[in-house]
């Protein structure tokens, strides 16, 4: 049985700062002070962290462009903008420990040399925003903020709050917002660690992702490895819920089969499929629940570990209907900038409507593998590039004949 | 010379400048792209998709007029998966808007071979806006290519009366707040109806006309002079038709080193004292 | 009743002082006045154009994007039943029905301006859907008794 790390505090929250010292906090940024930023940095890179927000991206390459960037004005962002649907795991960790998470922010601010650091919370979180506001302000008068900013002076961290824009989580399109904009994408490249945040070279990470830094640091590099699978190191929590006995977050170290989360979750032994991974993740279905949780086991079933939701499935439900809402949830989030995706999702969301209540005209589904391939290739970001994925997972199941109704 | 380098453009080398984007390359190597939203004096809004190109290295495809080229790219445009993409962002215009008055946009479509009835499904359906003398707005042809919004703001005017507004499916050009023009800050220049790729927006001459059946650009010849009303020297184009002695539309060359094809209220419209008479 | 535009503007430049003049801060101003006024009038675009340099068709731009910033009015309590996956498992069309029925057309205000609702996309409550926002606190999960107490208490 694994005892949790990242949640290790979820049975008695530490809401404030004395709390959070008692039980072994900040010793992470004790470390890293000792050490410095350019150990903190390759502390972090050895320990194999990616990515938690979906992308995978290893952590500490990102902090080391922006740690020898050029520009003295660099800056952090803490994306926690959570909005993938079924997912409420950074939710949670903010709430069951916000020191942890605003201790990874200190951490990677002081290994980045970042001049300020912003929180990006995503409008509908607002008692999760007033929490980390609150945090950071103890933080700031107990004077461990003090040094950490440019030349020498406190860091400022700022708490900003999301319009409620699914968008936004996209990180140019966060930081679009930031800067009083529209949350219209930008390409790729310039990547974020040369040109971010007010195009000036920045570091930005997901809740999840910087919760793991403090133990890193306090604990060594080596500490996480020894969790998980080689090419996926670490714990992974996951958000489940729908016909389950038991929703709710889960963490669990790299590489347990699919089915032992099920189980954990009180899913009952005969599901239809669950969706991986979010909306834009994919239908997996009971022949690959022993599918190992990891980047490489997903990958090697042609899905996606995503932001880590899980949405369950009985036999009862209709997935069609499911993925006209995931057709109805795209449409409505994408931001209108590029043709693919703009008219693409409305285009896909019609046939997925007919095709729910059963009326399409038989060609729905050659069309929707079309025009998948046409919004995979040609959006400018993430959203319109994964808005079909898991209508393609679910073509494919169905030709495959797994579909119950 | 330093500033050149090499790309592979479809397995054939070609020289670019330094500072060039993929679609300058293309242009010069003359491989035919089609572009909508793309314009010479304006940044690349990367919003159409339609010059997308398969670029070694990179999962999706990128946007060549935004995208610049550097040295030992390797670009294709011939392949399946280009032809499939361009293809589709046609298909996907022409299942919403009305092309009626853009026949650059349904020759490309055509030279890409999109099929106008691939997909069905709501139309664009944003609405038609005559409150004002100079120019109307008919949102049903508009493709948000972003020209007219860069035009006003800082590409150009510095006006700022128009905005993208909305989200999705449902964004669309808007003057803010419900408002008419009149009640907004244009100034009537007229420069977001001279980069109009589509002709949603449109001279009110022109758009009378048009309702009259009687616009014909065979009758119209066009008659270069400098404007008269400053000091500024701009280049006009008077486009007078043959029969009538009338104007019937003012451009300026996109070329033209004063203007690069802007003007203001008065050159574009301030028209009417020509036809006065003299008497 | 409509407020008027110059104490509108006089109260949203108050707004402004105390968030910041800065571009960057505009979100944050725009969520300060659909709080107070329950949407994002235009006399508060002009405001913040003479304060903050935000050309007022931008703020309309800016505020059209967000879905939690509205340029008409909504009601003083705002209740968001989430549509997405997990939620629609659990009902949640069947609630926004009731809701339809009880509070009254979608996005729109209550006859005495005290609630409207609307649907919208995940709200991250998903272990206990089916979710609701009301204001800015979760009820979740949303039943049929909780909106028919909005509707009594409010509509």
């Amino acid at each position: 049985m694994h005892s949790p790390v990242l949640l290790r505090r979820q049975d008695a929250p530490a809401r404030d700062l004395e709390a959070y010292i008692a039980s072994g906090g900040l010793a992470g940024l004790k470390k890293a002070r000792e050490i410095g930023p350019e150990e903190t940095v390759r502390m972090v890179t050895d320990s194999g962290l990616v990515g938690r927000g979906g992308a995978g991206f290893p952590t500490g390459r990102k902090w080391e462009s922006v740690r020898t960037a050029k520009d003295p004005e660099r800056y952090f962002v803490l994306n926690a903008d959570e909005s993938e649907p079924g997912t409420f795991k950074d939710r949670q960790m903010i709430d069951v420990d916000p020191f942890l998470v605003l201790e990874g922010v200190l951490i990677a601010c002081f290994a980045t040399h970042a001049t300020r650091a912003y929180i990006y919370v995503r409008g509908e979180y607002r008692r999760e925003a007033d929490l980390l506001q609150r945090c950071a302000a103890e933080l700031g008068a107990a004077g461990y903020l003090d040094g950490l900013g440019p030349e020498g002076h406190a860091l400022a961290i700022e708490v900003r709050h999301g319009g409620g824009a699914y968008i936004c989580g996209e990180e140019t399109a966060l930081f679009r917002s930031i800067e009083g904009y529209r949350g219209e994408p930008m390409s790729k490249p310039p990547f974020p660690t040369v040109a971010g945040l007010f195009r000036k070279p920045t570091a930005i990470n997901n809740v999840e992702t910087i919760a793991n830094v403090p133990d890193i640091m306090s604990r060594g590099a080596a500490w996480l490895r020894s969790l998980g699978t080689e090419r996926s190191p670490g714990v992974k929590l996951y958000s489940v819920s729908g016909h389950v006995g038991r929703p709710g977050v889960y963490e669990l170290p790299f590489g347990v089969p699919l089915r032992e989360l099920l189980d954990l979750a009180g899913a009952q032994q005969d599901l239809q499929a669950i969706l991986l991974g979010g909306a834009a993740g994919t239908f997996v279905f009971p022949q690959d629940f022993d599918m190992p949780l990891s980047y490489e086991g997903a990958q090697q079933r042609h899905a996606t570990l995503g932001s880590g939701a899980l949405i369950a499935f009985d036999h009862e439900t209709n997935l069609w209907r499911v993925a006209e809402r995931l057709g109805s949830f795209f449409a409505h989030e994408s931001c209108g900038q590029c043709v693919p995706c703009r008219v693409g999702t409305r285009r896909q969301h019609e046939m997925l409507e007919a095709l729910a209540e059963g009326d399409g005209r038989g060609s729905e589904r050659d069309l929707l593998v079309r025009l998948s391939q046409v919004m995979t290739d040609a959006s400018i970001c993430g959203l319109g590039q994964t808005a079909s994925t898991a209508v393609r997972s679910l073509i494919d199941a169905e030709t495959k004949g797994l579909l119950a109704v | 010379m330093a500033d050149t380098f090499q790309v592979l453009i479809d397995g054939h080398e070609a020289i670019a400048h330094e500072g060039e984007t993929i679609l300058d390359v293309l242009r010069r190597a003359q491989v035919e792209t089609p572009t909508l939203c793309t314009h010479e004096h304006l940044t690349p809004a990367k919003a159409c998709r339609a010059c997308v190109v398969e670029l070694k290295g990179s999962r999706a495809l990128v946007a060549s007029c935004e995208r610049k080229a550097e040295p030992g790219m390797e670009v294709r445009t011939d392949s399946e998966r280009v032809q499939n993409a361009r293809r589709g962002v046609f298909e996907l215009l022409l299942s919403q808007n009305d092309v009626s008055t853009a026949p650059a946009l349904a020759a490309q479509a055509e030279s890409v071979g999109a099929d106008p009835g691939r997909y069905r499904g709501q139309r664009y359906e944003k609405g038609f806006f005559d409150d004002n003398q100079l120019y109307v707005r008919d949102y049903d042809k508009c493709i948000l290519c972003y020209r007219c919004v860069e035009a006003c703001g800082p590409d150009v005017q510095n006006t700022f009366a128009l905005t993208v507004s909305g989200r999705g499916f449902d964004a669309g050009i808007a003057a803010g707040f419900g408002e008419s023009l009149p009640d907004s800050a244009c100034v009537f220049c007229g420069n977001c109806v001279a980069v109009c790729p589509t002709g949603a927006l449109m001279d009110r001459r022109e758009h009378s006309l048009r309702a009259e059946g009687r616009w014909d650009e065979e009758r119209y010849d066009v008659v270069q002079t400098t404007c008269s009303y400053c000091g500024v020297g701009c280049q006009l184009e008077l486009h007078v038709d043959r029969a009538s002695n009338e104007i019937v539309k003012v451009t300026s060359p996109m070329d033209h080193s004063v203007t690069h094809g802007f003007l203001c209220v008065k050159g574009r419209y301030g028209y009417s004292f020509v036809e006065a008479g003299g008497d | 009743m409509p407020e008027d535009d110059r104490e509108i503007r006089e109260r949203v430049r108050g707004l402004i002082s105390e968030t910041g003049r800065e571009r960057t801060q505009l979100l944050e101003v725009l969520h300060k006045v659909q709080k107070e006024f329950r949407h994002v009038p235009r006399a508060a675009a002009e405001a913040i154009e003479q304060e903050m340099l935000v050309p007022v068709a931008e703020t309309y731009g800016v505020v059209t994007f967000y879905d939690l910033l509205s340029e008409k009015p909504v009601g003083r309590k705002v209740l968001r039943i989430c549509e997405d996956v997990t939620c629609s498992l659990h009902g949640s069309e069947q609630l926004a029905a009731q809701a339809e029925q009880l509070l009254g057309p979608e996005g729109a205000q209550s006859r005495n301006g005290e609630v409207s609702w609307t649907r919208c996309a995940c709200l991250g409550l998903c272990d206990k859907a089916p979710a609701a926002l009301c204001d800015e606190e979760p009820l979740a999960p949303l039943t049929s008794a909780a909106i028919r107490k909005i509707g009594e208490d409010h509509a």
